[in-house]
């Protein structure tokens, strides 16, 4: 198993590096620089700006020094934000993606997997009927809609929360984690119901019934044991997304988290805060990733076996 | 067993959603609102729509980040809330030389920064000394050319800084000196670039040369304005509160204001709605209809010294032809534009300066004229009748919710107008500067807010050899028209040279003026004594709260 891990960690490198090196060089041949203003910018300007920022150099020069910095942990000035570190900026607004997004994961895997779990106990009922509508409802509403909707709801009319901001704890989590999680919710309620669903026929639940498990037992402890894997496998390119931020959510709620940093750094050509967040996310997509595999493994021991092969 | 299991599963069902009616029965309790709290502590809280990429003088560049620098600074000279004509500030008092050439600065003994020091003349020299280096990169300096030596330094040509035509005669006495006459002087003073650092202070930070240090952190910084810097957080909030040091600190009445860099103007909307804020930074034209209706007192509409206009790239046919740019320029319908999208009253624009741009108007006569029959009539003589054989060209704009719906309404004018197709071809915003910038357009999207309350400040712009004129135009008379105005002893005249110079341009027609922004924003009635002008800049020490106004 430490060995299958460990030829995961090493395989990750090298994607890493390629992910790292192509955004390195895409992001200088995109139209523009990252000190194109409005106002024209004097020659001599421009080039004390790109002599400071080390873009006079040649590009392999300039790759080579970023190379050397990144071993150091050292991702430079943010170009836009004058006197402010990539790695500061990161910091700060990572903490606030975390914590919105690990509170949006825990929404939706509470909900989708009780939603999901409850479909699957009626599958042909009403009541299925009607949870299973629900997830399709939450797949299709974009947080663009929702976001908005719950805000004229539960601020303007019903006045529960604020519309935006990130000051008044835990009220402010609330609406946004909830947009955030729904679709997520949704996904994972569909997962987990035809999963659910399929294991309720196999023949290892008969014989618990046989045996005279009661259902409940039977239900939470043999099914929803085997009824999990799709979900932890989708799990983990989702956290990736939920933790690393998300622009809609971020800015209906306008939340300072890192989500808005993906697009807006894209936009002012902020070099370094683009490898930031391109690297950021790559970490999070190789970890959770990986974790989703372990989680794998340790409900799955057919998984697991294959794994220590 | 099944139904036992179903029945356990309804009841947790209903038990749950009864705890969620109730807590959600609690918290709607009615709540005191966020715009209710602060006014009460007299903190006013504004939507300022862009993120601050700084707030060092030198390297500010955005309206956003001014807003929040007119509270922290303070010029040699203010400039006068409503009629924006120059008042005195950290200078008391000023002389101005015969030629026109030298100004002499008195400045207020009593000025101090938030540290307790005094402010200096040798701080304003330190700090446009730092401005026009090489090194920093300050995008403004140009803003600095008219004083002598400035471009020389900037451009590297002059490595002594000290040859910079401003210097401290005592610690209270500044002297500039001009290349050459600029009445609009006293109006550049106060553009951020122009507003002085503390030396001790940023000497103490290393940052005199370099662009990344630590002396605009809110623990660092030193400021001479009615504010200090109390909380930065990206994307998040600058706050900042009453300098205790400030000279007139008895008159402000604020304690403090919160800047939220809201970008998204239904965020914005929906916030103020929520009471959240007491001033948006502007609305969506599509809720502009619903708010007058609803609370027409809340609904703000300032003149604002700025013009949205196309542009013609005069090197390339079909618009190296005048005809064919004035025919273009005549055919559109301003009015239509600006009732069907922008919905605020905005003027349409006729001229490229914005009427009573301190006290400059262009005669009407001198102006482009909506004239459909006259624009057909020049198309033809260009060799274009009805707009046959025209070659197809591109509008482009970079993408915008608002820029979008515009260039549909006018690429339909011509079409209907003129019998031209023209496609819209939409661009990033680093992608549209470079288009710009290499000349790869045929017609594009531009707009210009004015850096100071001058005419000057909009025509420079087609200079020959300035940086901004992408267009191509160039006239030798022109550039001697805003020279000529630039010596002009009286007003009168100068305003005449620059009249004949934008007339000129106009007929020229390198661009097409479409209308003159207005500053368009919602405000609390808490908020007392909020003034307008053309620049947007506000005078925070006069602004008080009234948190009973709202109820």
């Amino acid at each position: 198993m430490l060995k299958y891990f460990t030829s995961r960690i090493l395989e990750a490198i090298p994607v890493f590096f390629i992910i790292v090196t192509a955004v390195f060089f895409m992001v200088r041949f995109v139209p523009g620089g990252p000190f194109d203003k409005e106002r024209a910018v004097s020659e001599e300007t421009l080039a004390a700006l790109n002599s400071y920022y080390g873009l006079d150099e040649p590009l392999v020069v300039q790759y080579c020094s970023f190379l050397k910095n990144l071993a150091r942990g050292d991702l430079g000035p943010s170009f836009k934000y004058a006197g402010w570190s990539v790695n500061e900026i990161l910091r700060e607004k990572a903490l606030v993606s975390l914590e919105l997004g690990g509170c949006a994961l825990a929404i939706a895997l509470v909900l989708g997997l009780g939603v999901g779990f409850a479909a699957a106990a009626f599958p042909s009922g009403k009541i299925g009927a009607a949870l299973s509508g629900i997830s399709l409802v939450g797949i299709c509403l974009p947080a663009f809609v929702l976001g908005p909707v719950l805000i004229l709801i539960f601020c303007l009319r019903l006045n529960c929360f604020n519309a935006m901001g990130w000051s008044d704890f835990p009220s402010d989590i609330v609406l946004p984690a909830f947009t955030l999680a729904l679709f997520y919710a949704a996904w994972i309620a569909r997962l987990s119901r035809s999963r659910a669903v399929e294991e309720k026929s196999r023949g290892y639940v008969r014989t618990a019934v046989a045996k005279g498990c009661g259902k409940g037992r039977v239900y939470f402890v043999h099914i929803l044991r085997n009824a999990v894997e799709p979900v932890i496998s989708y799990i983990g390119p989702a956290a990736a997304g939920l933790l690393s931020g998300s622009f809609v959510v971020e800015t209906i709620f306008q939340i300072p988290g890192l989500g808005r940093f993906f697009i807006s750094s894209a936009l002012d050509n902020d070099y370094t805060m683009i490898m930031g967040c391109v690297m950021l996310y790559s970490v999070f997509i190789i970890a959770f990733n990986l974790l989703s595999d372990f989680l794998l493994a340790a409900v799955n021991p057919k998984i697991a076996k294959e794994m220590r092969k | 067993m099944a139904e036992n299991f179903a029945e356990r599963l309804k009841k947790a069902a209903v038990v749950a959603a009864a705890v969620f009616l109730c807590a959600a029965c609690v918290s709607c309790a009615k709540r005191e609102t966020p715009a209710r709290k602060a006014a009460e502590r007299g903190i006013l809280l504004m939507g300022n729509a862009a993120d601050p990429a700084s707030l060092d003088p030198a390297l500010s560049t955005g309206l956003s980040e001014f807003k929040i620098l007119s509270g922290l600074f303070e010029g040699l000279v203010g400039a006068d809330a409503r009629t924006l004509r120059p008042i005195p500030a950290a200078a008391k008092s000023w002389k101005i030389s015969s030629d026109g050439k030298k100004y002499t600065f008195y400045l207020d003994e009593s000025a101090k920064w938030s540290d307790g020091s005094p402010v200096t003349a040798g701080d304003f020299v330190f700090a446009w000394k730092r401005v026009v280096n090489p090194k920093l990169g300050a995008e403004y300096a140009s803003l600095m050319f008219p004083i002598k030596n400035a471009r020389a330094i900037n451009s590297g040509k002059l490595s002594d800084a000290s040859l910079l035509g401003a210097k401290a005669l005592s610690d209270y006495v500044l002297e500039v000196e001009l290349e050459e006459p600029a009445p609009y002087f006293l109006s550049l003073l106060y553009h951020n670039v122009y507003f002085p650092v503390s030396q001790k202070n940023l000497e103490k930070f290393n940052a005199a040369q370099t662009r990344d240090s630590l002396w605009t952190r809110p623990q660092n910084m030193v400021c001479n304005g009615a504010f200090t810097l109390d909380y930065w957080s990206i994307n998040e909030k600058v706050s900042v509160r009453k300098n205790p040091f400030y000279r007139g600190a008895k008159s402000v009445y604020l304690n403090g204001v919160d800047f939220l860099p809201i970008s998204n103007i239904n965020t914005e909307d929906r916030a103020f709605r929520a009471g959240q804020l007491h001033i948006t930074d502007s609305i969506a034209p599509s809720r502009i209809d619903a708010v007058k209706r609803d609370s027409p007192a809340t609904l703000r509409s300032d003149d604002w010294l700025g013009v949205y206009y196309y542009m013609f790239n005069t090197r390339k046919p079909p618009f190296d032809d005048s005809r064919v740019r004035r025919a273009f320029a005549m055919s559109i319908d301003r009015r239509l534009i600006i009732d069907s999208f922008l919905k605020a009253g905005q003027k349409s624009a006729h001229s490229f300066v914005p009427d009573n741009c301190d006290g400059y108007v262009l005669d009407d006569s001198r102006k482009i004229k909506y004239d459909i029959a006259a624009a057909q009539k020049l198309l033809a003589e260009a060799g274009y009748p009805g707009g046959k054989g025209f070659p197809k060209v591109r509008l482009t704009y970079n993408t915008s919710e608002q820029h979008k719906p515009i260039a549909e309404a006018v690429q339909q004018m011509w079409k209907k107008n003129l019998g031209v197709e023209v496609e819209l071809y939409n661009l990033s915003w680093p992608a549209y500067l470079a288009a710009r910038r290499e000349g790869d357009f045929e017609i594009a999207r531009s707009s210009w807010v004015g850096d100071f309350a001058a005419p000057e400040s909009f025509l420079q712009n087609f200079e020959s050899a300035n940086g901004l004129n992408h267009t191509g135009f160039s006239d030798a008379k022109y550039d001697a028209l805003l020279r000529a105005a630039a010596l002009s002893k009286e007003r009168a005249q100068r305003f005449e040279n620059l009249a004949a110079a934008e007339a000129l341009m106009l007929e020229s027609a390198p661009i097409v003026p479409l209308y003159f922004y207005s500053r368009v924003y919602r405000i609390s009635p808490m908020v007392e004594n909020w003034t307008s002008n053309l620049l947007d800049y506000h005078d925070y020490k006069g602004v008080k709260l009234n948190p009973e106004a709202g109820k």
